[in-house]
């Protein structure tokens, strides 16, 4: 009989693991090569899942661009458009022009007024013609009754202390009325925040679906191959051995599904553009973005993103299986 | 080559797998674990294969105490022994060659190491014909041999072998039986759970039989049963 007597065992020192600290595996070069051979045949094996998920990351990956170029583009406009309101001085219609041009010389004179122009009736008529398209000349023929007062426009140094040149303008003689961007200032600072916050919101819900759709997909390809993963833990693969190509999949579906939409928006922005400019003459005279101020920068985020949506799901997808 | 000291096994669900279990296992033997279902066989196997947790006892494998090692070092283990297990549990979307290379590679073996190593592991287990099959297109034999060929390609000292032959028709069990008797002849320790008493007693090898969780039996020449079991 070969039963061992109940002798305790000496134990070791280090708490029962071996002396020699065993390696974890890691991405090695060497099996770079194996890595993405597997994960180019798991992606043809599976490959309507592959193509639903590739889909899937592109659709969202498309709403989040054009989400990202619109609250680009109404940032930029709305810069635009605060740099150029400034103060519009009505005169009195009282006034004759050498009192308008004392009154105008008086503004020019004041320390935070940096530029001031003025604006005849005729020059404002014609202005508003053109600003709202008139091309048919229905507003020149109020060039003999013209309705409009002569005003003066007026840019500041210092935007926040528009408040105070305004009461200063005030007390002049001869100011008829004074349009000041204080209120219209804080609309836009508003909105220009609204859009942000909007669109940054729009871009985490849009990102944490295609996790969750991406992470579902995986989920099934690991669960397809569950059997497998479990015969390479029993023959000694380690967790990481195993994670790679899925990770690579998950990767490789995430940079395909952004690079879709992003060669899509791409094509496609300047002609959108072209065709809002061209809607109305007020639309072309704006400052929109072109492609080549947005994509830039975007395409190195949108695959950023894109890799960093299929990395989270193919980690999140494994973790029930090689806890197994 | 394995010392159990002591070892006892019980489930969440209060199931008990083995129980107060001490034995030896020398470098270069060949020990049947035997009993019925139940017994506690193939608790045996998954401790050994630190599929999971002893509750008390110690396990050693080579002279190192496996009883603590961390989920990230049992890999590393596993390595160090080949698996056979009933139903073969090969890779079904790789070859022959890729299911054998698949064990190198995991050891970060060089291609060159794969492609030197593989075709003779294949032409040992006589497979080196089938090398570019897939597992759905060999016979219960064949597949045997290709994961016997997975279990020895790396070399390691020993070979734990859950009911290798349960799947297989006799003639072809026996080959398979012949080809784990030439791995022992060239030093790899082997420890084969079966039920298989025709083989069993026909190998003549050390049997460790189980009951209830308890060894109840272990000889140095022995049979699968009580009665035909003479101790040497």
């Amino acid at each position: 009989m070969r039963f061992l007597r109940k002798t305790k065992n000496k134990k070791d020192t280090n708490g029962g693991r071996p002396k020699k600290r065993v390696k974890i595996g890691g991405l090695r070069p060497r099996n770079l090569k194996y890595y993405i051979g597997e994960t180019l045949r798991s992606i043809v094996r599976n490959k309507i899942m592959s193509l639903t998920s590739m889909a899937t990351v592109a659709s969202c990956l498309l709403i989040v661009i054009f989400s990202y170029a619109i609250a680009s583009n109404v940032n930029h406009l709305l810069a635009y458009i605060e740099t150029s309101v400034g103060i519009t001085v009505f005169v009195e219609d009282d006034l004759n022009d050498t009192q308008a041009d004392i009154l105008f010389r008086g503004v020019l004179a004041l320390d935070n007024v940096a530029d001031a122009q003025f604006i005849t009736p005729e020059e404002a008529l014609e202005n508003m013609a053109y600003m709202l398209g008139d091309t048919e000349g229905i507003l020149a023929s109020f060039i003999y009754d013209n309705p409009l007062r002569r005003s003066f426009t007026i840019q500041l140094h210092d935007i926040r202390q528009q408040r105070q040149v305004v009461d200063i303008i005030w007390s002049m003689y001869g100011v008829g009325n004074i349009v000041e961007a204080s209120d219209f200032t804080d609309f836009l600072v508003t909105t220009n925040n609204f859009v942000g916050i909007f669109s940054f919101v729009i871009i985490l819900i849009l990102g944490v679906l295609s996790v969750v759709i991406i992470t579902n997909t995986i989920k099934l390809t690991v669960a397809s191959r569950r059997n497998e993963i479990i015969i390479m833990k029993y023959v000694g693969a380690t967790d990481w051995f195993i994670k790679w190509p899925f990770v690579i999949e998950g990767i490789f579906i995430g940079v395909i599904g952004a690079i879709i939409p992003l060669a899509i928006s791409w094509v496609s922005y300047d002609n959108l553009i072209g065709s809002i400019m061209g809607s109305s003459h007020f639309l072309e005279q704006l400052p929109f973005r072109s492609a080549s101020d947005i994509f830039p920068i975007f395409t190195p985020v949108t695959i950023i993103l894109g890799a960093t949506i299929g990395l989270l799901g193919s980690i999140m997808s494994m973790r029930k299986y090689l806890n197994a | 080559m394995i010392k159990i000291t002591n070892a006892t096994k019980i489930y969440e669900n209060g199931a008990r797998g083995i129980q107060d279990v001490s034995l030896a296992i020398e470098k270069g033997e060949f020990a049947f674990i035997v009993g019925s279902s139940g017994s506690g066989k193939s608790t045996l196997i998954r401790l050994l294969l630190k599929e999971t947790d002893l509750t008390e006892g110690e396990i050693c494998i080579n002279n190192e105490d496996i009883t603590y090692f961390t989920k990230k070092e049992t890999p590393f283990l596993r390595r160090k022994m080949g698996v056979v297990f009933q139903d073969f549990r090969l890779l079904p979307n790789k070859t022959v060659f890729e299911n054998v290379a698949f064990a190198m590679r995991i050891t970060d073996a060089t291609n060159r190491e794969i492609r030197r190593n593989v075709p003779m592991v294949l032409a040992m287990v006589g497979l080196q014909k089938k090398s570019k099959a897939y597992p759905n297109q060999l016979s219960g034999g064949e597949q045997q041999r290709c994961a016997l060929a997975r279990a020895i390609v790396n070399n390691p000292p020993l070979l734990i072998c859950d009911e290798p032959t349960g799947n297989l028709d006799p003639d072809t069990a026996w080959d398979i039986m012949n080809l784990l008797n030439e791995i022992n002849d060239r030093g790899t320790t082997i420890v084969m759970a079966t039920h298989a008493w025709d083989i069993v007693d026909g190998m003549k090898k050390r049997v460790i039989a189980l009951k209830n969780g308890f060894v109840v039996r272990d000889v140095e020449r022995g049979g699968y049963s009580d009665e035909i079991f003479t101790e040497n």
